[in-house]
């Protein structure tokens, strides 16, 4: 009787804890969903929407994407007074050029050769293919994000492309070949959408420092501002074939809830002269 | 197949100015650092991707009509920008300048197109006209800011 009295006031804690846990559940449920809806709606890039309180002027300077070092190169030419008298453009092309020599010793012998190689007149996008997933997730046509509970939804105004990506722990190890869009898994750290893609065809493009060989890996992290007007894209790709170390693209979209996916015009590969 | 020149993805991807344009690959069709003027006839207006073009009937020196080929920016671009594709009907008189193809055939990657009324439109492959018109703006954003908004 007395062992029994003295677990009493454990037992009531033990009681008290799994209500508490109980109603804490469905909170911490919420706050998470919460978290992951931040970066759904609309999205639109400085391209389409140059005017927006969100931009500053180092964003007119990037607008497909970015180096993180080029940019925030042009950021620290942009506040240091001593560079008052000279033009936006100049500046620009100073960080250009920084970031032309970064990605010169990012790549390996054998990408500069494929570069070498590219014929821009047998380029994917002027034949009206469509286009592959690097080329996909960096155009600037607008795109839509839909978190659901077990899918993402990105839908590419850019050749009206819908990817539905399935939200796991861990991207499924694939045998099938390589594809201009791989397969793709997502998952949430945090408020902060990562998006992996393997299966990877190997492409080059016009975009000047782009080339890729199968197999590549890249990954999109998308992450909204603490006030939900802007996200953040860091594109990875992962290709030791092309790169020494994985290369990283910025991009930044702003909110644009009044703005719809349009119809795109048709695509007409150019096959004579007039 | 003829040479065609650049698409909707086509600028840098590292940090985008005018001048870091040149490096994309409409220089292989099109010599860039150039400009040619040429006055016609619209006979068709396309409004289509990779690139919206125009038609145009130009008279040459010899007295002989030549069809020109114009492109411009994606049209999927040129919608975002508010055009409708009604911008340029057959008959209208337009005086395009832009850059002149590099194998010599008549064609042009236009930077401007300017209407029988003296307004001047842009559309140009990676919207040359607009980017200017932005450097200006954002210069003069750029003299109204405290040194603190670049901090």
């Amino acid at each position: 009787m007395a062992e029994h009295r003295n677990q009493l006031p454990r037992r009531i804690f033990l009681a008290a804890a799994m209500v508490a846990v109980s109603l804490c559940w469905p909170l911490t449920d919420l706050l998470q969903a919460q978290e992951r809806t931040a970066i759904q709606g609309f999205w639109s890039t400085v391209f389409t929407v140059p005017d927006h309180p969100e931009w500053r002027i180092e964003d007119h300077f990037c607008q497909i994407a970015c180096l993180p070092i080029a940019r925030q190169h042009l950021r620290s030419l942009l506040a240091n007074p001593a560079n008052d008298a000279r033009p936006l453009q100049e500046l620009g092309q100073e960080a250009n050029q920084l970031a032309n020599k970064y990605v010169a010793g990012l790549m390996t012998d054998a990408a500069r050769e494929r570069r070498t190689r590219y014929d821009p007149a047998a380029d994917p996008v002027i034949r009206c293919e469509p286009p592959h997933l690097i080329m996909l997730v960096l155009a600037p046509p607008p795109i839509a994000i839909e978190v659901h509970d077990d899918h993402v939804i990105i839908h590419h105004e850019y050749w009206n492309t819908v990817r539905t990506i399935r939200i796991a722990d861990r991207i499924a190890s694939s045998v099938e070949g390589s594809s201009r869009l791989g397969s793709s898994t997502a998952r949430f750290e945090g408020a902060t959408l990562i998006v992996e893609s393997r299966n990877l065809a190997g492409f080059t493009s016009q975009v000047q420092a782009l080339t890729t060989t199968d197999g590549t890996r890249i990954v999109e992290r998308y992450t909204a501002s603490t006030n939900g007007a802007r996200l953040d894209l860091e594109l990875t790709i992962d290709d030791p074939a092309s790169y020494r170390e994985p290369l990283v693209l910025i991009q930044r979209r702003v909110r644009t809830p009044d703005e719809k996916i349009l119809d795109i015009p048709p695509c007409e590969a150019i096959s004579g002269t007039p | 197949m003829s040479m065609n020149s650049t698409c909707l993805v086509t600028l840098t991807v590292l940090m985008v100015t005018p001048s870091a344009q040149a490096h994309h690959s409409s220089a292989a069709f099109y010599v860039t650092s150039a400009s040619i003027t040429i006055t016609g006839t619209v006979t068709e207006f396309r409004f289509i991707n990779p690139h919206a073009r125009v038609y145009l009937k130009v008279v040459d020196e010899k007295g002989q009509s030549v069809v020109w080929l114009a492109e411009g920016a994606n049209a999927g671009v040129l919608r975002r920008r508010g055009w409708t594709g009604d911008e340029l009907k057959p008959g209208d008189r337009i005086t395009v300048t832009g850059a002149p193809s590099r194998d010599g055939s008549p064609k042009v990657e236009w930077r401007v197109i300017t209407l029988a009324d003296g307004t001047e439109i842009g559309g140009g492959n990676n919207l040359p006209k607009e980017r200017e018109e932005l450097l200006r703006r954002l210069e003069q954003q750029r003299r109204n800011q405290t040194p603190s908004d670049n901090k």
